[in-house]
């Protein structure tokens, strides 16, 4: 670890693209600075427009079947599975698909920032698909509910990702029932499921060190019983699951007159604009892009902007690329296994079109070449092992058998579509590190006996899987 | 520039033996060309297997105390269905454990009930295992996520080597992070490269001290690698006979992971599965250990436990107090350690879940004393700083 002072801690380009962007690119320029950065956040989102993520009403049309087949009972349980299985075989291409895409959009973006930030925001928010309709729909979430907010004000981000049906279902919310409300008093049945109202003020917003306890648990609970998805897979209120009664979470109350949704929003409104809230995220954010230990005046000037602007996000990470530790050339942090594929087809100069071409006409080899090599690498795509989603510590994803799975990865990336005939090692270092690179991995690519190992060398150096 | 070219290449190439003690340890007693008879002597003949049960175990469904008076209309769902299995007229045993009822009956499975770590009140997973794992009260100060218990009892083990820690799982487990050498292991099969790529890769992950120690373990286990295990069996079977291979031989230290125990709803279904690994985890353990078995104790641990009712969707919420499973030859098996607090709503803590009355480190610290000889000074002061062990009942031995 350098010592402070002793190193530049300006702005470096190289760097800009590899902390805060999806690597270096023989066909993007880096970024020319903080300001180019934020501006190309306000702008239109064109790599979404370029590789589209199929939405989660894709899904719509198998919901009729399926409700007859309910309604005919238990004479009909083959044929639901049946349906079942039907409705697995036909949704498993459409994941391919939009990993395909979210990948390509990392490959081929200008600088990355938007995708990087896309992907600690869905981790934030993270969910598993659950149900026969939104197994496979994590990705459309994210589409939907994280990317159009993540430079936007963090109460609309929130909004969207804890009300979206896909975290409704995996959080449990969909068969909480308020213990005093009409449903359950009348058939008896049902109860209240904390699982939601927990991970809303432990994870997406105050932070398990927040001032909340157990009965702010128990009261965000009860204020969103009622809140669920129809068959048709929409959000709504259903006023005869809701608890009656005023909740409190905090200093926040509900009005019981009120309509129920709207206090639901007010309530996260409340949460997200808590000043516990502003500093657990400015945390979080240096942690994931800066160090597992980032220096405390930056998260303090992160937590102060958060603050003075309600949550604007994009002005928290224009507080954050202000400080110098964003341009400490140690490299503390290590890519995921999304970043890592990420990074290196970019790296390469692969054409991210290929890979959309790959998941249409093959989308098993989706699967096989990119979903099942992350998962061993220690990042199960869209089924994070719990909801406080991946570790962020070095040392949890270089261990002896992630490594391995990502030389595996390596040594066969020349093999994929789109990747240049005459990918070259030494060209890869240089397109890939730019000013960062070591003499020992430009050796290393220019003495390698093949093409191939000269390659998967310089995708697994050190320099190449820190960021 | 010559010189710049080559020098990295020779200097990793002469290190090489470094590397490899950097990563065993720093001293005499952990490097590699020891002679097998100092290994003999080296810690015990005991072996400590830790499962961490990922997700929070229902204490009160697996082992269900059928004897208290509250039990039953605490859950009218749960407790209907296919029948408990009564063990001792208090308790009875989770249909889904019906294959480990042998154990029980030759005195090789245990349980304690009603125990917890300190961690109180947030309820969170992620706390509450690491708390766990790190063997401390609170994970307030600095360094708390830098060890975990297992892991600092290695470091007290004399003429331990990093195959004495065995750490079996995708990613490495809090519990043996440390400054102790551990090994890692996963099911999957090794990559290959050729010796020149083999020799570049040492120069490459020369500088990188985090790198370097992985990469050396990730090598030493691609070459012994060949044909050790049967990959058409299931994930955790796999896990049983590798590490039942590693525990005949050096390893005395183990933890790995079993997962899928939040079940808020659908618990009935939802138990099946984790509840059916731990079982043929713990049957296949035994059949390949032999007479290994004998000197073997697995204490099978949660973050916490779960509402002592269960909620609207036939699950149950965060809680408190829980149970902790033990089984294996060197565990005082077919017993229940338990200083049962009782069901009716003001014995629960918070009026919600079981009262804790052990923690759950000090049973882990007394079996450690017994199958170790560890100072009950280190063992207070080092694995679990702040412990209190008066009173613990013995559970192994």
């Amino acid at each position: 670890m350098k010592i402070a002072g002793e190193s530049p801690t300006v702005f470096q380009p190289a760097l800009a693209a590899i902390r805060f962007g999806t690597g270096r690119s023989p066909l993007h320029p880096d970024p020319e600075a903080p300001a180019a950065m934020l501006a190309a956040l306000a702008a239109p989102d064109a790599a979404a427009g370029a590789f589209p993520v199929s939405p989660v009403e894709d899904v719509l049309h198998w919901v009729e079947p399926m409700r007859e087949l309910q309604r005919a009972g238990r004479g009909a349980d083959a044929q639901r599975l049946e349906l079942l299985r039907e409705i697995r075989k036909a949704e498993r291409p459409y994941e391919a698909a939009n990993l395909a895409a979210v990948l390509a959009r990392g490959i081929g973006a200008g600088d990355g920032f938007r995708d990087r930030l896309t992907l600690f925001w869905a981790d934030h928010f993270a969910t598993a698909g659950r149900g026969p309709f939104l197994r496979n729909r994590v990705d459309s979430y994210v589409d939907a509910a994280i990317r159009p907010h993540v430079a936007g004000r963090f109460e609309d981000l929130l909004k969207a990702a804890v009300l979206h049906p896909v975290m409704l279902k995996y959080l449990d919310q969909t068969s909480s029932i308020g213990p005093e409300s009409r449903v359950a008093q009348k058939g008896g049945r049902g109860g209240l499921n904390e699982n939601l109202g927990r991970e809303v003020l432990e994870l997406h917003t105050l932070g398990v060190g927040g001032s909340y306890g157990q009965q702010d648990v128990r009261q965000m609970a009860e204020l969103l019983a009622g809140v669920t998805m129809t068959d048709e897979l929409e959000t709504v209120f259903r006023q005869a699951r809701a608890e009656p009664g005023a909740e409190h979470v905090l200093g926040f109350s509900s009005n019981a007159r009120r309509d129920r949704m709207w206090d639901v929003e007010q309530a996260l409104t409340y949460l997200a604009r808590h000043p516990d809230t502003a500093a657990h995220l400015s945390r979080k954010l240096a942690v994931h892009f800066l160090s597992d230990a980032p220096p405390d005046d930056l998260v303090t000037a992160m937590t102060t902007r958060y603050r003075e602007t309600g949550g604007d996000l994009a002005q928290v990470y224009a507080a954050m690329l202000d400080h110098p530790a964003s341009w400490d050339p140690t490299l503390h942090k290590i890519r995921r296994p999304v970043d890592f594929v990420m990074a290196s087809l970019r790296g390469l100069g692969a054409d991210p079109r290929a890979l959309v071409t790959m998941a249409e006409e093959t989308p098993q080899r989706i699967y096989g070449r990119f979903m099942q090599p992350m998962r061993f690498m220690g990042q199960d795509w869209n089924e994070p092992e719990a909801p406080n989603g991946w570790p962020e510590e070095a040392a949890a994803w270089v261990s002896a058998t992630a490594l391995s799975e990502r030389l595996k990865w390596a040594l066969r990336v020349t093999e994929l579509p789109g990747v240049p005939q005459d990918a070259d090692p030494v060209r890869l270092a240089e397109a890939g590190l730019g000013a960062l690179l070591p003499e020992e991995v430009r050796f290393a690519a220019g003495a390698a006996e093949t093409r191939r190992e000269g390659i998967a060398l310089v995708l697994v150096s050190p320099a190449f899987q820190r960021r | 520039m010559a010189m710049t070219m080559t020098d990295p290449l020779r200097r990793a190439g002469l290190d090489r033996r470094a590397f490899l003690r950097g990563f065993t340890g720093c001293c005499l007693a952990a490097s590699p060309l020891l002679t097998p008879m100092t290994l003999a002597s080296a810690p015990s003949e005991n072996r400590l297997v830790v499962i961490v049960l990922r997700g929070a175990m229902d204490g009160l469904d697996v082992l269900r105390p059928v004897g208290d008076p509250a039990y039953a209309a605490l859950r009218p769902g749960l407790a209907s269905g296919a029948e408990a299995l009564p063990l001792d007229g208090f308790y009875a045993l989770h249909p889904g454990l019906t294959d480990l009822l042998p154990l029980w009956q030759a005195g090789q499975l245990g349980f304690a009930h009603a125990v917890s770590t300190p961690y109180r009140d947030k309820r969170s997973h992620f706390e509450g295992q690491d708390i766990l794992e790190a063997g401390l009260p609170a994970m307030t100060g600095q360094g708390a996520r830098d060890s975990g218990w297992l892991n600092r009892l290695a470091g007290l083990m004399p003429g331990a080597t990093a195959r004495t820690t065995f750490d079996i799982g995708r990613e490495p487990d809090l519990i043996l992070r440390g400054p102790a050498p551990a090994s890692t292991w996963y099911p999957q099969p090794q990559p290959g490269l050729s010796s020149q790529a083999r020799r570049l890769a040492d120069m490459v992950f020369h500088e990188d001290p985090l790198f370097r120690d992985q990469a050396a373990a990730m090598f030493d286990l691609a070459e012994e690698e060949a044909g050790g295990t049967d990959r058409s069996q299931p994930q955790h079977l796999q896990v049983a006979d590798y590490l039942a291979a590693q525990l005949a031989a050096e390893t005395r230290l183990a933890a790995f992971s079993i997962t899928g125990w939040d079940t808020h709803g659908g618990q009935k279904v939802a138990l099946k599965r984790p509840l059916k690994e731990l079982s043929e985890t713990i049957l296949r353990l035994r059949q390949q250990l032999g007479p290994v078995w004998d000197r073997t104790a697995i204490l099978a641990l949660t973050e916490f436990g779960r509402t002592a009712r269960e909620n609207g969707s036939g699950g149950t919420d965060h809680g408190t107090g829980g149970a902790m499973l033990m089984a294996g030859g060197a565990v005082r098996g077919g017993r229940v350690f338990a200083d049962w607090p009782g069901l009716e709503e003001a014995s629960l803590y918070d009026r919600r879940d079981l009262q804790p009355t052990r923690d759950v480190r000090a049973l882990a610290a007394g079996a450690i004393r017994t199958l170790y000889g560890t100072a009950a000074g280190d063992l207070e002061a080092r694995v679990f700083p702040g412990l209190d062990m008066a009173g613990t009942p013995q559970i192994v031995l």
